[in-house]
């Protein structure tokens, strides 16, 4: 166990030091460079000046060694300054962390039980009523825009009903905890529905398969009730194998949480990113792609050894 | 002697029409199909409409803002007076090209990686599999964004080819096909170790074949199946990940219309005319959902295990 521990590790630091530098020459790639975008329009600044300030930042260097130093920049703990935010990227870092961990831990806490006994209906009568139901519902969520989503459900709930912001984030500055619910709803709402409609059909499949087995039947036959058959046997077994495709699910979270966060307004990790990029602000969006990228990498990490531990079948 | 009548045996047919009844069979996979042909069909007609109507599509208009539907304009004009219908359908045009253009190349990508590592096994195998199960797990929308932002010109292309819409469709069917092959590789992965120790490719070896004889004769023709089914159920993703970017627009951006990019102006106009909301987004639903039900029939057709219900053997 411990020997596969430390070789995935290893393995996970080496990506995660090979994906740093792609994405690196990636945001180097982006239009202008950090000095211009910096400097824009600014009349006094003559073409020696910014030659000097190039070397200054060490712009003129090839871009390995603009990565060795970033890196060893990064890695003592100085992430740079945000252009667009006139602030560390540490600084924005942070808020907009908490902001999207509190918007995902939010949707799991729906989308995982809603996953769990959606799917366990279903599975009990395959091509019932529940199932088929239940399966144009998974069908949707696959094939449903999440974008065009969010702005029926505003359109609907914000500004025909009146019901709910349309913002994820209240305008306040000292928003009570109900007031801050209430600005999640919509966006936890639509997040859910995406990341739930895969979950299901999984758990569908792992429920029918371990409904069959010999243990439930076992159960049956010396008398349980459903309940107890479907809850504590059947369900437990087909919760193990959940932890890898959650973990899996991760990234398309995170992709989602980018759109949601988007049109909700709400400062996250994902709109952090996507304001990053779309105004040429190169520390911020190098920072925010590569921790996205580590903890994604991280979750598989975890889920796979996670797996190892919870099945008892496994020995490594 | 007694006669002995022999039924007569149904005439040999060949797997592809077996596969094709079987998909007939599948009642919705069968009316999406049809419904995608005629939307498709619907979609070229844009410009010979466009001329029949005389309407130029990218032609904006600040008098004839928000109209209603009317004999010029059949589903209105939209925030800057440019007609809806004829847009939709140039979108449409769009979304069905790069969904299928894109599956297409990721298809190429994904057989390539994954032919390779499975059929040349041992460490190039190891270090393919890992690339694939890293790029498996990576939030596509940011990386997307990313690559959609990237300036080609730094990447040594002319500013004006860069920016032209031909260029811009490209450059969204390769970053999305660079990002989302990795459920090809797997699948032409298992295939190719399923096949590479058979006895054919072995006695095929024996005999002096290359090993590119091995992979075209005996490897592509034994995975085609599954990878077909997994084809039909990927231009549905692509065309939601192409609408999502363009959205966000990072994708392609106008004046080409786009189901995605018409949706993005909607988001101010919910107040004054959320009915612009509504078209777009109805449309790659539909087009998505049909999509994913053809899937589903082309799985079944081509799984020997999913039988017709009633018919006996």
């Amino acid at each position: 166990m411990l020997r596969y521990t430390l070789s995935r590790l290893s393995q996970a630091i080496l990506v995660t030091f090979v994906m740093s530098f792609l994405l690196f020459m990636l945001i180097g790639l982006m239009p202008g460079d950090p000095l211009e975008n910096m400097l824009e329009g600014n009349p006094s600044l003559t073409p020696e000046l910014m030659a000097q300030m190039r070397e200054l930042y060490g712009l003129d260097q090839s871009v390995f060694a603009r990565y060795w130093n970033w890196l060893m920049a990064a890695l003592s703990g100085d992430l740079g300054y945000s252009s667009l935010y006139f602030r560390p990227v540490t600084d924005v870092l942070f808020p907009a962390m908490l902001q999207t961990v509190k918007l995902m831990g939010l949707t799991l806490l729906v989308s995982v039980p809603l996953a769990l006994l959606l799917g366990s209906l279903a599975a009990r009568k395959p091509n019932g009523l529940i199932d088929s139901v239940v399966g144009v519902f998974s069908f949707a969520s696959i094939s449903l825009p999440n974008f065009w989503v969010s702005l029926l459900l505003i359109i609907l709930f914000s500004v025909k009903l009146g019901w709910l912001p349309a913002s994820g984030t209240p305008l306040s500055a000292a928003p009570s905890a109900l007031e801050q619910m209430r600005h999640m709803v919509l966006p936890v709402a639509v997040l859910a529905m995406f990341h739930v409609g895969p979950l299901v059909r999984y758990v569908r499949a792992s429920m029918i398969e371990t409904l069959s087995a010999d243990f439930v039947r076992t159960a049956r036959a010396k008398g349980l009730g459903e309940g107890s058959v479907m809850v504590r046997h059947a369900l437990r077994n087909a919760l193990i194998p959940m932890v890898t495709v959650l973990a899996l699910s991760f990234g398309s979270l995170f992709s989602g949480a980018l759109v949601v966060e988007t049109i909700f307004g709400m400062l996250g990790m994902g709109k952090m990113i996507y304001d990053a990029i779309g105004n040429i602000d190169f520390n911020l969006a190098l920072v925010g792609l590569l921790l996205a990228t580590i903890v994604t990498l991280l979750a598989n990490l975890l889920a796979d050894l996670a797996y190892a531990l919870l099945d008892p079948r496994i020995t490594l | 002697m007694t006669d002995v009548t022999v039924a007569a045996l149904p005439a040999p047919r060949s797997i592809w029409s077996l596969r094709f009844e079987k998909f007939r069979g599948h009642r919705l996979a069968m009316y999406s199909l049809v419904f995608l042909a005629v939307l498709t069909a619907i979609c070229l007609m844009a410009w010979p409409l466009s001329q029949y109507l005389g309407i130029d599509p990218n032609k904006t208009n600040l008098l004839a803002r928000f109209k209603a539907p009317n004999a010029q304009h059949w589903l209105g004009t939209d925030d800057l007076g440019r007609d809806v219908l004829i847009r939709l359908m140039y979108g449409g045009q769009v979304s069905i090209a790069v969904g299928l253009l894109a599956t297409f190349l990721m298809t190429v990508l994904g057989v390539a990686v994954g032919v390779t590592a499975g059929f040349l096994g041992g460490r190039t195998d190891a270090v393919l599999m890992r690339l694939t199960d890293c790029m498996i797990a990576l939030p596509l929308i940011p990386l997307l964004i990313v690559l959609g932002a990237v300036d080609l010109t730094k990447l040594g292309l002319s500013a004006a080819s860069a920016g032209s819409p031909l260029f811009i469709f490209l450059r969204i069917v390769i970053i999305i096909a660079l990002v989302d092959w990795t459920t090809m590789a797997r699948i032409a992965r298992a295939g190719a170790i399923q096949v590479r120790d058979r006895d054919y490719v072995r006695a095929a070896t024996v005999a002096g074949a290359k090993r590119r004889y091995n992979v075209l004769v005996h490897v592509l023709p034994n995975i085609s199946t599954p990878l077909i089914v997994a084809a039909t159920l990927t231009v549905g993703r692509v065309i939601l990940l192409e609408s999502t970017l363009s959205f966000l627009g990072f994708g392609i951006v106008p004046p080409t219309p786009t189901w995605g990019n018409m949706l993005t102006n909607a988001q101010q106009l919910i107040i004054s005319a959320p009915h612009l909301a509504v078209y777009p987004g109805l449309l790659i639903f539909a087009t998505v959902m049909a999509v994913n039900f053809v899937g589903d029939g082309v799985r079944y057709a081509f799984d020997p295990r999913a039988e017709n219900e009633g018919r006996s053997h």
